[in-house]
């Protein structure tokens, strides 16, 4: 955290670390003054329990209420199966994300976001297809092909108005930890077929 | 070729409850992705059988899903 010069660092467990929906962190640095601070919620820390008022101590002043414990297990078991593979998962993740950017930015109708570099970016191709909506690709993703994906604004209209893709909005595959090579062409292949017809 | 028709939805817990609702009730109804020309909404729609219109209005009416626009594909 020091080092990379992060005082609050907040994820979602069900992103990457292979947790359930429903349960994420904020992890808050030693450095940060975390007095002026005041929760959302209070109450129900369970400890305390003379007191009316929230708990100073940490992590107790921020946690308020009954524990997601389900939710707790499960991401806890993702990130233990994910650290003993990081370094595959990064790499396998890496090598898709560099092909499906690479196959689709070959076809002359496609447009890509981003970067195009595979090294700097996490798994998420951004792209569209001149004379094509978004919708109708997903839905024949989907329908044709198998092949799931979100398309529109994914809920980051600012972020469309910034790559200029407002208010169509973009197709975005993610390859993920499961997904193969063969998955990757078979992706590429679809969107040839579909931006030909 | 099938006439479909798609219902917007201003939540998606309701786009998934009339799905739910008339798949059960043996309608061909499929959630799918917003087609862009009837809205830039962050989210699903619900296609089914355009000939089917009146019954699918009613059966979600009669659930009280709450629906948005209905469209002719």
């Amino acid at each position: 955290m020091t080092s990379m010069g992060i005082d609050f660092l907040a994820f979602t467990g069900h992103k990457e670390l292979q947790g359930p929906p429903g349960i994420g962190g904020l992890i808050i640095a030693d450095t940060v003054d975390i007095a002026p601070i005041e929760p959302l919620v209070c109450g129900g820390t369970g400890s305390r329990s003379e007191s009316e008022e929230q708990p100073e101590d940490m992590p107790d002043k921020f946690e308020s209420g009954t524990p997601n414990l389900i939710g707790i297990a499960g991401l806890r078991a993702g990130i233990q199966w994910v650290k003993k593979r990081e370094e595959s998962l990064r790499e396998h993740q890496k090598e898709l994300t560099k092909s499906l950017v690479e196959g689709l930015a070959a076809i002359p109708q496609v447009t890509v976001y981003g970067t195009h570099n595979a090294n700097t970016s996490i798994a998420v191709v951004s792209f569209t297809a001149a004379g094509k909506r978004v919708s109708e690709i997903g839905l024949r993703l989907d329908e044709d092909y198998s092949i799931l994906c979100r398309v529109g604004l994914h809920c980051a209209p600012a972020a469309h108005r910034t790559i200029g893709t407002f208010p169509e909005g973009t197709i975005r595959l993610a390859p993920g930890v499961f997904t193969s090579r063969k998955d990757i062409a078979t992706t590429i292949r679809a969107i040839k077929e579909m931006v030909r017809s | 070729m099938t006439q479909h028709g798609v219902i917007l939805f201003h939540t998606t817990s309701s786009a998934i409850r009339a799905e739910k609702l008339l798949v059960k009730a043996g309608y061909a109804a499929k959630l799918i992705p917003t087609p862009r020309e009837f809205s830039s909404d962050c989210g699903i729609a619900l296609r089914f059988n355009w000939t089917q219109q009146q019954q699918v209005i009613s059966v979600l009416a009669e659930a009280h899903v709450e629906t948005d626009t209905v469209h002719q594909m």
